[in-house]
């Protein structure tokens, strides 16, 4: 019998750690099956059933499902009508829904932070070994390696996290936590089962890594990431549910009985566009926690090999955030849409009503972070010899954003008081509310996205003189390819003026398809005009300033700030409703809040976050590994941005 | 010329000078309260930092770095009390927003401001953490920018509508009382209807305008709706002779109501059946004004009761 070698038996494990993967990724999915078959009706209703049934048996009740407007059985009870009282809502002495408000939004920092790292770790991973340069795969398998150990303590602070929430809502919130799982009750056994996966692939896939770390091994460790954000997104994907129907429900009729389609809950109407909001908000935030540690080790090095490290770690984070960040905009407009596709009213109250005016802030938001990626990205070009040839155009740029910033934040109208309405002579401003409606708007972002793009594919060439044959006519399409985009969007933005609104809102396709011709075509051609490009000077690691390292500290901060803002709203906008138009919510803290007290409020979330995210950043800098001193001070080292 | 520690000292001997004043010229305003508020919450720690700067005075006087020792003790002591003063207006300040609670939250990034110039001022003398002040510094001054806008902002604060709101028949109604009960339905109060924002449980004004001149894009704008209500009637693709001659999503309110034949039946009918008829220009996208965006006021997300609707009518 021939000896298994030591290699191949850690083949095997390999291969059925990963099959017991899989199966644990797939076991709450046959699970659900029987209860979740899309639009039939669950066994109680069929046919056959009500056959069988003796004649004296009482008939099953049908109802109709207020979204999908299908008949089903009932098989739930009226969603409670509550009040104002110690059963329904205990109160200690304290404001409840305040204390749900912290609780949740830290689960979901830290819940973002740690389903966003995992792929980050996926994504560096799999560079890591696809890329030829040893030094250069070492050097990404540790940079890996360190955003998943600061994600394992994240990770324990998030399932603590989850268990608070959880208490907080059966504590003063009972009723309605008890309507809500008796509705999600197969959903909620699923993430239950889940989060035991992921636990366990988790601990598997971190503390295998040295074991794992050569030849076909590496690739099942490979493997495992995507299995590990296979599960993670799941997870989010069924929380998301529980939101999405709080928001606009489905599955149950309009007293709020359920319909036996669990299906139906989970897949409401606002599901998808949240799932798709939420994963790229959550990579956007991840890069931006991650870039901000690198800041703060880089601020804190005591030597270049470290300021050089962190450094690039802060850069490869910052890159990965904003790339998600730029499809963030259109995946909020798709949410609106349906939003406005399922109750007008709620997107007026969103974009034209009650909460207006946080949207003016995230407006604000928006334009900062990008004024702050470009303003990074400008900094970090210190890091070339060759970028002063590049310097004098920044001062346009900075012009452009600017002035596109300015038009971005004007309000469209003003909630005024009778005098002050009469003073301006109408609702808009005779003169900036020109600038405040959504034709000038959609121009704006549409500008400032491709004005990031612009100092991106700058940055990429700082240090480069392309060599190809052809780089003369490619820059030529380069210059072409912008001039028309920036023609295209401002063009439109004027013509939007001059036509009805329902004709205008169909302008906004052609310029987003300008934006992303130049974020496409123009980052990939510019890549491949770089190949074998001549380099002016190296990129030397570590030779960015201070304020390039704020920079990524101003973006994480807003990052952060910004997802408290839009979940507040996200939240509110069903105003007296703990399931929109279903059950009401008779507490005493039903009203919706004025914007301060959430600014308040959200600005607390966010400085708490920071202070205990510190904490295990502190946690993972006690048993941080040596940095590799592959790539000396100055060396070329290649980063995922095509040249660098 | 002025060295860190001059320009530290001139401001810990300003801003200890401004506490003095205040308290022996203002002893009952707002900030000598703050200020006794975070002595009562912040005393033990700050005790124990006049301890240690009282040790490095006398128990050290041999100590090369004893000046520097009491001069970092007294920094120390400053940025404690910006902290417990910035505490304390949390608490003072912080509210549900329910009426009568004492408390102004519109005050609370004060805080954010204080939290950031403590922060600042010690990562200038304590070089160990000076990084992390100075990223926490930076933190709280990107907070308090964010959170000081949102309550520079007007504030508007929403109550939600009563869960059973009892009227009276509107039958017995005079006619003021009529109206005034429609304008709490659509403005949320008595003689809120020249307000703009105002919205009350019929959620009207969140598309329609209601005042000459008012931006009205969403919805056809309502002034003058009892006059104009005619001329709808005479509108060939209102079919008022045949409702199923409509071309339209859905042709009656209720089968067998027929149409409108006075201004009044006009808006009731809008408000049952807003797909009856769609004024050009405002129907769905798409629909070709064959449907309206509007949902039937009777049913959610409106919902009013029948009481309210027999009002309109």
């Amino acid at each position: 019998m021939a000896t298994i070698t030591k290699q191949a038996r850690n083949k095997i494990w390999a291969f059925l750690a990963l099959g017991t993967f899989v199966g644990l990724l797939l076991l709450p999915l046959f699970l659900s099956l029987p209860a979740g078959a899309g639009d039939t009706p669950a066994p109680a209703a069929s046919t056959a059933s009500a056959a069988a049934a003796p004649a004296d048996a009482k008939p099953v009740e049908k109802s109709r499902d207020v979204w999908y407007k299908t008949e089903g059985p009932v098989v739930g009870a009226p969603a409670p009508k509550t009040t104002d009282s110690a059963k329904d809502y205990p109160r200690y002495n304290f404001e409840s829904r305040v204390i749900l408000w912290v609780a949740l939004q830290q689960h979901l920092y830290y819940g973002s932070f740690v389903l966003a790292v995992p792929i980050f770790c996926m994504i560096v991973e799999y560079l890591g070994v696809i890329t030829k340069d040893k030094a250069l795969s070492r050097k990404y398998d540790q940079l890996a390696y360190d955003f998943v150990k600061i994600s394992l303590t994240a990770y324990s602070i998030t399932a603590l996290l989850g268990g608070i929430v959880i208490f907080t809502f059966l504590t003063l919130y009972p009723t309605f936590f008890g309507y809500l799982s008796s509705i999600f009750r197969p959903v909620m056994a699923t993430y239950a089962l889940l989060f035991i996966a992921e636990s366990g692939t988790l601990y598997i896939y971190y503390y295998a890594w040295d074991k794992m770390r050569e030849g076909f091994l590496k690739w099942i460790h490979v493997a495992m990431s995507v299995i590990l954000n296979v599960i993670g997104t799941v997870l989010m994907m069924l929380a998301n549910s529980w939101i999405a129907f709080m928001q606009s429900p489905a599955g149950v009729d309009a007293d709020g009985r359920y319909l036996g389609n669990v299906w139906h809950v989970i897949h409401t109407t606002l599901w998808n566009p949240i799932n798709v909001h939420r994963l790229l908000g959550n990579m956007a935030f991840g890069g931006g926690v991650v870039a901000a540690y690198a800041a703060y080790r880089f601020l804190t090095a005591k030597s270049d090999e470290e300021r050089s490290h962190y450094d690039w770690m802060g850069y490869v984070a910052m890159f990965i955030g904003i790339c998600f960040l730029i499809p963030l905009p259109f995946a909020g407009y798709w949410l609106m849409r349906e939003v406005y596709a399922y109750r007008q009213q709620m997107g007026i109250t969103l974009m034209g009503g009650l909460l207006a005016w946080l949207f003016i802030i995230q407006a604000v938001m928006i334009g900062a972070l990008f004024l702050t990626a470009n303003y990074y990205l400008w900094q970090g070009m210190d890091r070339m010899r060759g970028a002063e040839r590049y310097q004098k155009y920044i001062k346009y740029m900075v012009f452009v954003l600017i002035m596109c910033f300015i038009v971005w934040l004007t309000p469209h109208t003003m909630v005024m008081t009778p005098a002050e309405l009469k003073a301006m002579g109408g609702q808009q401003h005779p003169v900036l509310g020109n600038y405040g409606v959504m034709s000038a708007k959609n121009g704006a972002i549409n500008t400032i996205i491709t004005t990031t793009v612009l100092s991106f594919i700058i940055y990429q060439r700082a240090n480069k003189i392309p060599t190809v044959k052809w780089a003369p006519y490619g820059n030529a399409f380069l210059f072409g390819l912008f001039t028309m985009a920036y023609v295209n969007i401002i063009w439109l933005a004027i013509y939007g003026y001059y036509i009805p609104a329902n004709v205008r809102v169909g302008l906004s396709v052609p310029q987003v398809a300008s934006t992303l011709s130049c974020l496409f075509i123009g980052v990939i051609l510019n890549s491949i005009m770089l190949k074998g490009a001549k380099d002016v000077g190296p990129i030397v690691w570590g030779q960015i300033s201070v304020r390039g390292q704020y920079a990524l500290i101003m973006l994480a901060t807003s990052f952060t700030w910004m997802m408290g803002l839009m979940g507040y709203i996200r939240s509110s906008v069903r105003l007296f409703w703990h399931v929109n138009e279903i059950m009401r919510d008779n507490s005493p803290w039903a009203f919706t809040h004025t914007i301060g007290f959430g600014a308040n409020m959200i600005s607390f979330n966010v400085l708490f976050f920071w202070l205990t995210i510190l904490f295990v950043f502190w946690l993972g800098s006690l048993g941080v590994k040596k940095v590799p001193a592959t790539a000396p001070v100055g060396q070329k080292v290649p980063a995922p941005a095509g040249s660098h | 010329m002025f060295t860190g520690k001059v320009l530290g000292g001139v401001t810990a001997a300003i801003i200890f000078g401004a506490i003095g004043t205040i308290f022996y010229f203002l002893p009952e305003s707002g900030a000598a309260q703050l200020m006794r508020k975070a002595f009562h919450l912040g005393w033990p720690g700050g005790l124990v930092i006049v301890i240690l700067m009282l040790y490095f005075q006398f128990g050290r006087k041999n100590d090369p770095r004893q000046g520097e020792l009491v001069f970092k003790s007294v920094i120390g002591l400053l940025g404690y009390s910006m902290l417990f003063i910035a505490i304390a207006n949390y608490a003072m300040n912080f509210n549900d927003e329910s009426p009568g609670v004492p408390g102004e939250p519109r005050f609370l990034p004060v805080s954010l401001v204080m939290f950031t110039v403590a922060c600042f001022t010690m990562a200038m003398y304590f070089k160990g953490v000076r990084v992390l002040l100075q990223i926490g510094g930076f933190m709280f001054f990107v907070a308090a920018c964010l959170a000081g806008f949102g309550n520079w902002l007007p504030q508007v604060k929403a109550d939600p509508p009563p869960a059973e709101e009892k009227t009276a028949d509107v039958r017995q109604m005079s006619v003021q009382e009529r109206a005034d009960l429609g304008e709490k339905i659509i403005f949320g109060a008595v003689g809120a209807s020249g307000t703009q924002g105002a919205i009350g449980k019929g959620q009207c004004p969140l598309c329609h305008g209601f005042q000459k001149g008012f931006l009205s894009e969403r919805a056809p704008n309502l002034f003058g709706i009892p006059t104009r209500a005619l001329e709808r009637l005479k509108d060939p693709r209102y079919s008022q002779a045949d409702p199923s001659k409509r071309d339209t999503v859905q042709k009656e309110a209720c089968p067998g109501c027929g149409t409108a034949q006075t201004a009044a039946e006009y808006i009731a009918e809008s408000h049952a059946c807003p797909n009856c008829y769609v004024v050009a220009g405002f129907g769905v996208k798409g629909s070709n004004d064959r449907e309206s965006p509007m949902p039937a006021s009777h049913k959610p997300p409106i919902a009013l009761t029948e009481l309210r609707r027999t009002h309109r009518r």
